[in-house]
């Protein structure tokens, strides 16, 4: 409200005075916006000279970094400053300030006031009143009005710029090559290196072989392939899975189909020629399903026969045991198989004929599948089929000729039976390592899902792979009393007493040698720690351990006292003992001791549940366990394919016989 | 020169200078100091509570003034009416004293010619200034018979109203210590005082001139300076100043903030009051800033002189609540804290 009466000279301090308080007001608020603002683009620009963001997927670079931050820092305070600048403020209040700093009794205020009012409204009083304030105008001091002095807080703004200046210069110096920001971290390690070992030792088990499909030997190289990518850490969870998902797609799209009927015929021809003494091996051979043993066995036969060491009665044994062999031979049993899958085409019609949502087009897509395996069995079965109508044939050859005196004519009749059995036993052996594929694709897909974190575990470890899983593993191999997984080989202990006793529970080392790793004590209580997660699957017997397997869910509690690793290095140092039975100087390096040898007994070696016992503690090592465990193995694989065995527990159960497999000999 | 020879010259005077501000604040001035000098002829000290007792006399409100006994309240305003040259009238109240007493009553008179009449006996209200010493040892009664007189400067008896003499001033002084047989005031008659003045004790210099003046020889040369008509004339005076909207509005905000159930109240007015002032302390506090204004010889009123008068304007009508009496709160501290979180400047 411009005065109409206006007092210039008050006037222009008012002018004065509203100006420095502009800019007061600006430079108070600015300082005070300035300090948090510089502070956070400061710590902006630490945290990504820092990469603090990378762990949640927030990577800048720091040539894009600083531009914001300047903008989180200065602009701000920017905006404050013209907000406060800009603000509306009155002359009055001008006035007032005015009347405060020159002690002037509200004189100006009351002058601007009475000023604005219309002359001929004023009263006498009002206008002495400005008559007064024209007369103290002199005293006016718009600096001490509107001080402009230092801005509280403006020690922390500066502090705040030092900062955000030095977080700007860590730029250049720590800036990373690019190169070296750009390489990725490395993905953590998937599988623990026992279980990476543990299929490793099963593809070179099965290995390649000539007559190999192409889908099995192109699958096993790949999955070689991606197992050392594994091991090398250059792919991550979902590249595996995708991967394990791809090869299982092209193996089974070139998989044979079962091979549980042809055994099955292989077994019923081993009992029909049973009854002659010589065929005998070979036909026990076939009840094992080993076509090729018994293609062996019949070649060998074919050679006593072509060589007359065979007689009359013999001979007349083998043709009628070959006979039967022909007459039961000639079954159709493949046609179980056609008639499955003229069965599943008539009910893949009826569901094509349905409305189509979406589960019916999964449930239609599962029936092609599933056609598509029926076609392939169908196949099969007719390949098998001509196979054993060629046995059959070559079977009545041989006993035709048997018939006849001729030796010669008789071993060529069981040459070529031996070579058709000799086939189909290459073509057993081959669907047997399909299936073995088969399984480990499905084993290392499981894996690997399940490999993902659980309750917050993550798989952090790195190398060591010790994640929530790998960890259970270990406790699994301590309970179970083998060498713990992950951790290597312990060094002995160093030898001590009498020099029989060296490392932990050693089993008698040399005189002054250093310790050898102990085989390691009998878990003494190895049956705590099972909570619902845990599965016993063989209990332990004889001190060792029990074999607890544990399912994800439940971290059971551990057990007291229990199974202990068993080191085989040498240990550091030198034994302080002696052995005592030795009878020259126990102290002397080079001797001269009398050598004897000592023969043992020949037995039928420890019983199969010896071997078992005493399996765990040793390590899971030595030929009468490897036996074991692969009759073992194969029996649980035929029961979990013909019987009704959850799907899940399948895992578990092939898992817990990977984890016990059998060791080589550490050295 | 006699005083009513001098009153007249300085009416003329006065009227003369009627439409011109500075000369007729020159004359307020110049009055003021001459009865003040006047009167400490006789008192020695208590600046403050004469400026005070001036106050209400130029505003045309009435004071009560607090203090021990023997501060010299008394003889302040029996001195006051000697300057003047107004009709001076003293009440001591006692808790017997009957409204009759004060304000007059009907009496039955017998004239020469032996006729009866009724004749109104005035009572000792009617006098231009009244002391109405150790006012709260009356009843309440008696004391509400200075409610009419005080508001309206008249007294009705007998369904008769009577004018009161202007000026008309009532100075009412009470004792804060004797609380045995005295009868608290009552808010209403509190309302209606301009100014309640604490009388303090004197320093250490005004005993020694007490001592000096009033044990030595008599030397009584007490003078009328101002008269009743001067009197009234500077009370026009008071009127004219002018009060700009900012500085009411100051008044105001004041005012309210010494209620405790408004915004702007500080946490003490808060915790320790009732009630807070009435509209009629904001009066009393421009009409005394007004008075202060002309002595400090300015035309407008400023927010300093509320500021300063403000205390002994309000303090005698907040009415403290509970805690605020058991706590022993003064209304001084609650009104410091009043000025000191109003600020001067409106946002």
């Amino acid at each position: 409200m411009p005065p109409n009466d206006p007092i210039p000279s008050l006037e222009r301090a008012i002018v004065r005075v509203r100006w420095r308080l502009r800019l007061r007001a600006a430079l108070t608020l600015a300082v005070r916006v300035a300090g948090p603002s510089v502070a956070l683009g400061a710590l902006g620009l630490l945290a990504t000279h820092l990469d603090l963001g990378a762990p949640v997927g927030l990577h800048l670079p720091m040539e894009s970094a600083l531009p914001w931050a300047l903008s989180v820092a200065l602009v701000p305070p920017v905006l404050a400053a013209l907000a406060a600048a800009f603000r509306r403020r009155t002359a009055l209040d001008a006035a007032e300030r005015l009347d405060e700093a020159a002690h002037t009794a509200s004189r100006m205020a009351n002058a601007w006031v009475f000023a604005a009012t219309p002359p001929e409204e004023r009263s006498a009083f009002q206008e002495a009143a400005i008559r007064d304030a024209s007369l103290h105008v002199e005293r006016l001091d718009p600096v001490h009005a509107a001080p402009l002095g230092r801005p509280s807080g403006l020690g922390i703004v500066v502090l705040a710029l030092v900062g955000l200046v030095a977080a700007a210069s860590l730029q250049n110096p720590a800036a990373p090559p690019p190169a070296e920001a750009a390489a990725p971290s490395p993905p953590p390690m998937l599988l623990a290196p026992e279980d990476l070992q543990a299929f490793e030792d099963e593809l070179r088990e099965r290995g390649v072989h000539e007559d190999d499909p192409p889908a099995l030997s192109q699958s096993t190289r790949e999955l070689e392939r991606l197992l050392e990518e594994l091991r090398e850490r250059r792919v991550d969870e979902r590249a595996a899975l995708e991967r394990v998902d791809a090869l299982t797609r092209s193996f089974l799209e070139g998989r044979p189909a079962d091979s549980a009927v042809e055994r099955a015929r292989l077994a019923r021809l081993g009992e029909n020629l049973d009854g002659a003494s010589s065929l005998r091996a070979a036909a026990q051979a076939l009840r094992e399903g080993s076509a090729e043993r018994a293609a062996r066995e019949l070649a060998a036969e074919a050679e006593r026969a072509a060589a007359g060491e065979l007689n009359r009665a013999e001979l007349e044994r083998v043709r009628r045991a070959l006979e039967r062999a022909a007459q039961d031979a000639g079954s159709r049993e493949d046609q179980d198989a056609t008639r499955a899958r003229e069965q599943q085409e008539r009910l893949l019609r009826r569901e094509e004929q349905r409305p189509s949502t979406p589960a019916q087009r999964r449930l239609l897509e599962h029936h092609r599948r599933e056609l598509e395996r029926l076609r392939r069995e169908e196949e099969r079965a007719q390949a098998q089929r001509r196979q054993l109508e060629r046995l059959e044939r070559d079977l009545r050859d041989a006993a035709a000729q048997s018939g006849s005196s001729s030796s010669g004519s008789n071993s060529d009749g069981l040459s070529r039976a031996a070579e058709d059995l000799r086939r189909m036993g290459q073509q057993q052996a081959q669907d047997e390592r399909s299936q073995a594929m088969q399984r480990q694709l499905e084993q290392l897909r499981e894996l690997l899902r399940r490999q993902r974190p659980e309750g917050g575990q993550g798989q952090q470890g790195g190398g060591q792979g010790s994640n929530g899983a790998g960890e259970r593993r270990r406790r699994f191999s301590l309970r179970a009393g083998g060498q713990p997984v992950g951790i290597g080989r312990r060094p002995g202990q160093s030898g001590q007493g009498g020099g029989d006793d060296d490392g932990m529970g050693g089993m008698g080392g040399m005189s002054g040698a250093g310790g050898m790793g102990g085989a390691g004590g009998m878990g003494g209580d190895g049956s705590g720690g099972m909570d619902e997660g845990m599965m016993i699957l063989q209990p332990g017997s004889g001190g060792a351990a029990d074999a607890v397997l544990e399912l994800p869910g439940g971290e059971g509690t551990q057990g007291s006292g229990g199974g202990q690793g068993s080191g085989t290095e040498p240990g550091p140092g030198a034994g302080v003992g002696h052995d005592e039975t030795r009878l020259d100087d126990p102290t002397a390096i080079a001797h001269g001791l009398n050598d004897s040898r000592i023969h043992g007994q020949a037995s039928e070696g420890p019983s199969r549940s010896e071997v078992i016992d005493g399996a765990a503690a040793r390590g899971f090592v030595g030929q009468g366990y490897q036996r074991v465990y692969g009759d073992y193995r194969g029996h649980s694989e035929e029961v979990l394919e013909r019987d009704r065995v959850p799907p899940g527990y399948r895992f578990y159960v092939r898992r817990y016989f990977q984890l016990i497999r059998p060791r080589e000999v550490q050295p | 020169m006699t005083t009513s020879q001098e009153d007249a010259s300085e009416t003329r005077e006065a009227s003369d200078a009627k439409s011109d501000p500075e000369a007729l604040v020159e004359a307020f001035c110049v009055d003021v100091a001459r009865v003040e000098d006047e009167i400490h002829k006789r008192i020695v000290g208590q600046d403050d509570t004469l400026r005070g007792v001036l106050t209400c006399l130029l505003a045309g409100g009435h004071a009560l003034l607090e203090g021990v006994p023997g501060l010299g309240k008394t003889l302040m305003v029996r001195t006051l009416a000697d300057v003047l040259d107004l009709r001076f009238n003293r009440i001591q109240f006692t808790p017997d004293l009957m409204p009759a007493d004060i304000v007059g009553t009907n009496v039955l008179t017998e004239a020469v010619d032996g006729a009866h009449r009724v004749e109104f006996r005035e009572g000792p209200v009617f006098a231009n200034v009244v002391l109405a010493d150790e006012v709260n040892r009356a009843t309440p009664k008696t004391q509400s018979a200075l409610l009419e007189v005080m508001q309206e400067h008249s007294v009705t008896v007998s369904g008769r109203t009577r004018k009161m003499d202007e000026p008309y001033l009532v100075l009412a002084t009470q004792n804060p210590l004797e609380m045995e047989g005295t009868y608290p005031l009552p808010e209403a008659q509190l309302d209606r005082f301009l100014l309640k003045l604490q009388v303090g004790f004197p320093t250490r210099e005004e005993l020694h001139g007490i001592l000096e003046r009033t044990t030595g020889a008599m030397t009584d040369d007490i003078h009328a300076v101002l008269g009743a008509p001067r009197i009234l004339e500077m009370r026009g005076v008071v009127r004219e100043v002018a009060v700009a909207r900012h500085v009411r509005d100051y008044a105001i905000r004041l005012l309210t903030a010494t209620h405790p159930d408004h915004p702007s109240a500080p946490d003490e007015v808060r915790r320790f009051v009732r009630f807070g002032a009435s509209p009629r302390g904001a009066q009393a506090c421009l009409l005394a800033a007004r008075v202060r204004c002309l002595l400090a010889q300015r035309f407008a009123v400023a927010t300093e002189d509320l500021r300063e008068v403000m205390k002994a304007a309000l303090r005698h009508r907040l009415i403290l609540n509970f805690e605020g009496e058991a706590e022993g709160v003064a209304p001084d501290d609650l009104l410091a804290a009043v000025i000191e979180a109003v600020p001067e400047r409106a946002d």
